[in-house]
């Protein structure tokens, strides 16, 4: 567990006793907890999913990043390409703690702000749920900055905004900067052709989707309402025999051996 | 005609919220614009059911602008069908034009297949529960395009501020609608009447259907289950599906004036070439889509891309990325509006796998991260093969790619102490004793040691100084290289160790040879102590000593055969020449070997050739010792009176042998001296006090035990050249081997205690084959052996070879013989006619007798064993034929020689030895040859008579013919030969003819030899014509020569 997640799989300090209670990591070992969790400023929202299905809910909150500490966290990220960096490729040195803190932002909430409501939740799932907002929070640091007040647009518009500042470049295009036949010129090196039409009705792992795609792709390319456009059309004219009689002759087959009817 | 505009009048489109495009006409009302674009649609509406006509109002640009709303489907129905025929005027408003654009481009990414199939989980802030499957077109994996759209727009193309969103909005709700209306086309919708209760099944269901409705009651667990079952990459895919980077690191050292003190190295920050610019794609994925593939524009392999950049050598440094904040620029130089945050996301990826990075991260616009040695050495082993397995470029000196460890190994060039002058005076004409007599073993050699690694070469003193602290990159000239610090203890504690071993001893051509013969070995246990071999890559010779390995190691064959001396008596054949020229350069070197070629293939020749070509070549003013075993010094004496004649040489036998003055001039006057084995032994003192020439040993199997009074006199004997002569195999007796080499070459294989731990029980247990190899090489420049049954040997032997065995007669038979002698004259005078025809054939074979045996005569029942030369020499021959797995015939015309002969090869092959005479029954003989010929337990050897045996037999299992005795008649001899070798023979036969030197034997075979023409005209039939010599010629036949007596 990472060190911005680790803090919240913690067990409170009240309950059951030590022993008579799973540890995180055994129950994260074990299979469970299972469930999903989302997350808003101030507010994890975990669905932990119980026996026989039934579903808790639980709810983590604590208090947001003041504006004044949003502004010194985008200051500092702006100041060392590590920590975007990192935030982007889904981790955060332990060198953020201590950079931050010096700037006076505790980016992790104290323990004694953090609440996990309802409190009548039974020990367990108090304990599955802190262990699944962990588990988000750990899969990428961006889930707790949203948890801590901003989602992940936001926070990376804040760093590149003082990024930008602090480059003194011109401000971004937002108009248009470039023409129609410029855009048409770059657009007209064309799309390059997916997988899905390599692939043969037989091969591979058929599996769930491949079967559907197929067919589904070749109705996609002949699609009468979008043959009006004279590029789509240039493109498809070649295809357009061959296609359709691929797509009557796959159709029913993959019907066949879809997984609904398997 | 000209054509009518397109359309009539502007029509403007408007992106609103949900995907939906508002088509209106700022100067029109929004009927004539609904109605334009229904007349451009006409009947293709898409769908199930084809939208109304009816207008509604937005807001755009803060006004209500009333006109055709269209869903995402209808609108890129609409929007595909805005395209002006040709040659019409184009009054479509730049927003229209805009939105043509950016639905071709969606059109084209279905249509191309690079849609795919994802689930979107509801926001809970809003009360929804669930998510909903959806298509996605895949135009989040080409950003160039993206941006240019958005940078493109112009105002009016978009109600709300937020283009990007929106730009996305538009292409999944369009995308999406676009493939469920084929699905639908398909039979996909409604496939399922009842709603999957399995989440995946829901979800293809619901993919299929018009509406995503099925998943809203799923929650989050079900989702991302979902998503993993649709290959969504954001249920968590792994680095694995990352696309290949365009951020390339290169590693540089310091610069070269810098290296040497410990100057930073840079691990440099930049784009491939090919990554960047206007063809270029982003620097990676867009941040908001971990894990999305690029597309490949390029159609190699991955692996060819890696590599084709990673050679590239054009590196654009990340500051032209930090420094351009234009977005336009950035387009087309970087292939994306603001290629800063990819690039910081690749950054972001390749510090997590190689922390190392972080540091140079720390700047706002990083560039570079400067790094110790140390820290380059762990990015050489760790950091750069993390960053390349997660799709990176990672460029390095050449030197350090690749396999990077480099172990330095030791290169060794060893001279002649002072530069001594090659030996040899040979090829120059004339030579001196002294330029030989100098050289040995013993003689100093001067060792200059570099150290290795890869085409880099450092004195100690250098490799010390620059190994210093243990650095593990250190620099070459214009290079770095990295070594293994394992390697370098090696090979430091290497050279420690010999200096230890030799104790400060200035090394000797006995250590040089040793170091040449052993460089490259595979790694055995070590000659000389318990560690392993040294890393020695090259051991070279200059001067002499650089000819003298090559000619070592050389095949035998590639030595080249030398002009045999022009007084040798006989014809070398090819094999001997080339032996003649192997003693000549070991001899040039004060080198000893040991001739070791199969019995019957000229051993003797060739070192009587060599003695020859000493003398002729004038290096002969010392003589050489010659010892043999008691047995064989007549046959040394004869041959070499045969062969060689101009050799003086004086046999040192028997009891009457020269003593003091008289002896020291008896060698002063000669050039090879010979003596046995025990006389060795004995006159150890007088021998050694003389100053040979050189030491020859005939039969140096007798050396074997190294502990034996004769071995130790032989050993100490000193001479400048030791030659040693056996037949015997050495290879699989390791301690014989050891002690023959000790008398060749002292000390060259050391003691024989760590010579029996490295070696006897690894190579005699033939369990260790690294160990049989070092011993190989170590021995087999000094060991020539060949054998009858090599390709180029065997092409130049006869079919059939006969040579003279002479032996000498003990005290015994030459008292017997000398009686008898006397008594034959004095009855021979005094008879007359028939009585001395009949007396001269009577002493003929009494005298005979004596020379196989005294038993032979006597009949006493005494000991047979050290009575007869005959039979020790014979004794000698059928065990080295014994050994060698081969067969002997041994013919005499004595039954009772027979027997006795019989009974003591019984003896010594600790089994019986069978015996055809006259006198056993027919059925007898046939199982005796029966038993010879086809059973696997034959015996070695068959004893025959001559009259019963040479006749009518087929014994060609034996290749060893022995004529114990003579007939002197050759037809008789041949016939008897002729048992084994006749059709059926697939061995070459050697027929050994006895003759006891100085006696009768000899003295008949030479007349017969030289008058064959008369000797055959009167022996016809057999001895009788000695009957007919008159008394004084017959007393020369029969005298005993006082030499051939054997001490």
């Amino acid at each position: 567990m990472p060190w911005w997640a680790a803090d919240f799989a913690r067990p409170p300090r009240a309950g059951r006793a030590p022993a008579d209670r799973p540890a995180p990591a055994e129950a994260a070992d074990s299979g469970f907890p299972r469930g999903s969790v989302t997350v808003e400023p101030g507010a994890a929202i975990a669905e932990v999913s119980g026996r026989r299905f039934r579903t808790t809910t639980a709810r983590l909150t604590a208090p947001v990043l003041a504006r004044r500490h949003w502004e010194a966290l985008f200051r500092l990220f702006s100041e060392q390409a590590l920590y975007p960096a990192a935030l982007l490729a889904g981790y955060l040195p332990k060198s953020a703690r201590g950079d931050l803190s010096g700037r006076g932002v505790r980016l992790l909430p104290p323990a004694n702000r953090v609440v996990l409501a309802p409190a009548d939740l039974p020990e367990e799932t108090r304990i599955e749920a802190r262990q699944l907002i962990a588990l988000h929070f750990a899969a990428d640091p961006f889930h707790l900055l949203h948890f801590r007040g901003r989602d992940r647009a936001a926070v990376l518009a804040g760093v590149c905004r003082g990024w930008r500042t602090r480059r003194a470049g011109p401000a971004d295009g937002n108009g248009a900067a470039i023409g129609l036949d410029e855009l048409e010129a770059i657009l007209g090196n064309g799309v390059p052709a997916g997988p899905a039409p390599a692939r043969g009705p037989d091969e591979g792992d058929a599996g769930a989707l491949s079967a559907p795609l197929r067919p589904l792709l070749l109705q996609v390319q002949q699609a009468e309402a979008f043959r009006g456009d004279p590029v789509l059309r240039a493109k498809l004219s070649r295809l357009y025999t061959k296609v359709t009689e691929r797509a009557a002759a796959l159709a029913p087959r993959h019907r066949a051996e879809s997984p609904r009817t398997r | 005609m000209p054509r009518p505009p397109f359309p009539p009048f502007p029509v403007e489109t408007t992106l609103l919220g949900g995907g939906r495009l508002h088509f209106w006409g700022p100067d029109r009302p929004a009927a004539k614009v609904a109605d334009w674009v229904f007349d451009r649609v006409g009947d293709r509406w898409p769908g199930q059911r084809p939208p109304t006509a009816e207008t509604a109002k937005a807001t755009i640009e803060g006004a209500a602008q009333e006109g055709l709303t269209l869903e995402p489907l209808a609108a890129a129905a609409a929007l595909a069908a805005c395209v002006p025929p040709p040659r019409s005027p184009d009054r479509r408003a730049t927003s229209m034009r805009f939105w043509v654009l950016a639905n071709r481009f969606l059109l084209a990414l279905l249509s191309r297949g690079r849609f795919r199939p994802a689930v979107q989980a509801f926001s809970q802030r809003n009360g929804q529960r669930g998510g909903a499957a959806l298509w996605l077109p895949d135009f989040a994996s080409h950003p160039r395009e993206l941006d240019a759209l958005r940078l493109a727009a112009p105002e009016r193309a978009f109600a709300s501020p937020d283009r990007e969103p929106a730009l996305s909005a538009y292409f999944t709700a369009a995308g999406d609608a676009i493939v469920r209306d084929a699905a639908r086309r398909l039979g996909g919708s409604g496939r399922s009447a009842r709603a999957a209760s399995e989440p995946v099944e829901a979800a293809l269901d619901d993919l299929l259907s018009q509406e995503s409705t099925r998943l809203s009651d799923r929650n989050g667990d079900d989702l991302r289950r979902i998503a993993a079952a649709l290959g969504d990459p954001a249920a968590g895919g792994g680095d694995a599906d990352e696309p290949e980077s365009p951020v390339v690191f290169a590693l540089e050292p310091p610069p070269a004036t810098e290296g040497a003190s410990g100057g930073r190295w840079r691990l440099r920050f930049g784009l491939a070439a090919d990554g960047s610019g206007a063809n270029g794609s982003a620097p990676d994925g867009p941040a908001g889509e971990p894990g999305r593939r690029a597309p490949d524009r390029r159609n190699d392999g991955a692996n060819d891309r890696t590599n084709d950049r990673e050679n590239d050598g054009t590196l654009l440094p990340l500051s032209e990325v930090w420094g351009t904040l234009d977005p336009v620029t950035n387009l087309h130089r970087f292939g994306a509006a603001d290629p800063a945050l990819p690039l910081l996301r690749a950054l972001g990826r390749a510090a997590r796998a190689c922390p190392l990075l972080e540091r140079g991260l720390r700047d706002e616009a990083p560039e570079q991260v400067e790094i110790s040695a140390a820290e380059a050495y762990e990015f050489l082993h760790q950091g750069q093969d993390a960053l390349r397995r997660i799709g990176y470029s990672v460029r390095v000196p050449e030197a350090l790619a690749g396999k990077r460890t480099r172990k330095p190994t030791l290169r060794l060039t060893i001279r002649p102490a002072g530069q001594r002058a090659a030996p040899r005076g040979r090829r120059e004409g004339g030579g001196s004793r002294g330029a030989r007599g100098g050289l040995g073993l013993d003689t100093l050699m001067d060792y200059r040691w570099r150290v290795e690694v890869g085409a880099h070469s450092w004195s100690l003193e250098e490799f010390r100084r620059l190994t210093r602290g243990r650095r593990r990159l250190v620099q070459a000239g214009d290079e770095w290289v990295e070594l293994d610090h394992d390697q370098v203890d090696r090979v430091l504690h290497e050279l420690g160790r010999r200096r230890t071993r030799s104790g400060g001893r200035p090394p000797a051509l006995r250590d040089a040879l040793r170091e040449r013969l052993l460089a490259g070995a595979p790694p055995a246990r070590s000659l000389f102590d318990d560690e392993d071999l040294p890393a020695v890559s090259a051991i070279e010779g200059e001067n002499w000593v650089g000819e003298l390995f090559a000619a070592l190691e050389a095949a035998a064959s590639e030595l080249g055969e030398a002009s045999p001396p022009s007084g040798l008596r006989t014809e070398l054949r090819p094999y001997q020449r080339v032996g003649y020229s192997w003693l000549r350069l070991l001899a040039d070197h004060g080198l000893g070997g040991c001739l070791a070629d199969d019995m019957g293939l000229g051993k003797t020749c060739q070192a009587l050739a060599f003695l020859l070509g000493e003398q002729e070549a004038g290096r002969l003013t010392r003589p050489y010792l010659l010892v043999c075993p008691n047995s064989i010094v007549a046959n040394w004496r004869k041959e070499a009176e045969r062969f060689a004649p101009s050799l003086r040489l004086h046999v040192r036998q028997g009891a009457k042998r020269s003593r003091g003055e008289e002896f020291e001039r008896r060698v002063a006057e000669s050039d090879l001296v010979v003596c046995s084995f025990g006389i060795t032994h004995r006159d150890f003192d007088i021998l050694d006090g003389v100053s040979w020439g050189g030491l020859i040993v005939d039969e140096a199997q007798n050396l074997k035990n190294p502990g034996a009074k004769q071995t130790r006199a032989v050993r100490r004997l000193t001479t400048p050249v030791r030659f040693a002569l056996t037949g015997t195999p050495l290879e699989n007796r390791l301690t014989d081997l050891w002690s023959i080499m000790e008398f060749l070459n002292p000390g060259f294989l050391g003691p024989e205690r760590t010579f029996r731990r490295a070696f006897t029980a690894a190579v005699e247990g033939g369990q260790d084959p690294e160990a049989t190899a070092q011993l190989r090489r170590l021995v087999s420049p000094f060991v020539l052996r060949r054998v009858k049954t090599d390709p180029k040997v065997i092409r130049d032997l006869p079919e059939k070879h006969q040579a003279r065995v002479y032996c000498s007669l003990t005290g015994e038979q030459a008292a017997l013989y000398q009686a008898a002698v006397d008594q034959c004259a004095e009855r021979i005078e005094a008879s007359r006619g028939i009585t001395r025809h009949g007396e001269i054939l009577r002493t003929l074979t009494r005298l005979k007798q004596i020379c196989n045996h005294p038993e032979n005569l006597l009949r006493t029942g005494g000991p047979l064993e050290g009575r007869s030369g005959k039979l020790t020499r014979l004794t000698e021959i059928l065990f080295e034929v014994g050994e060698r797995g081969e067969r002997s015939l041994v013919f005499t015309q004595f039954a009772e020689m027979a027997r006795l002969l019989a009974e003591h090869l019984s003896g010594l092959f600790d089994r019986e030895i069978p015996v055809l005479h006259g006198g056993a029954p027919v059925a007898e003989r046939d199982e005796i040859v029966t038993g010879f010929q086809e059973s696997e337990d034959a015996p070695p050897v068959l004893v025959l008579s001559l009259k019963t045996g040479g006749y009518g037999l087929n014994l060609t299992r034996a290749s060893h013919v022995v004529h114990y005795d003579r007939w002197w008649n050759p037809a008789v001899e041949n016939q008897a030969t002729d048992r084994a070798f006749r059709i059926g023979q697939r061995k070459r036969v050697l027929v050994h003819k006895f003759l006891c030197a100085g006696t009768l034997e000899e003295r008949i075979a030479d007349l017969l030899e030289r008058k064959t023409a008369l000797a055959e005209s009167v022996i016809g039939g057999g001895e009788s014509w000695l009957a007919s010599l008159n008394p004084q010629a017959f007393r020369k036949v029969i005298a005993l020569d006082p030499e051939a007596v054997a001490e």
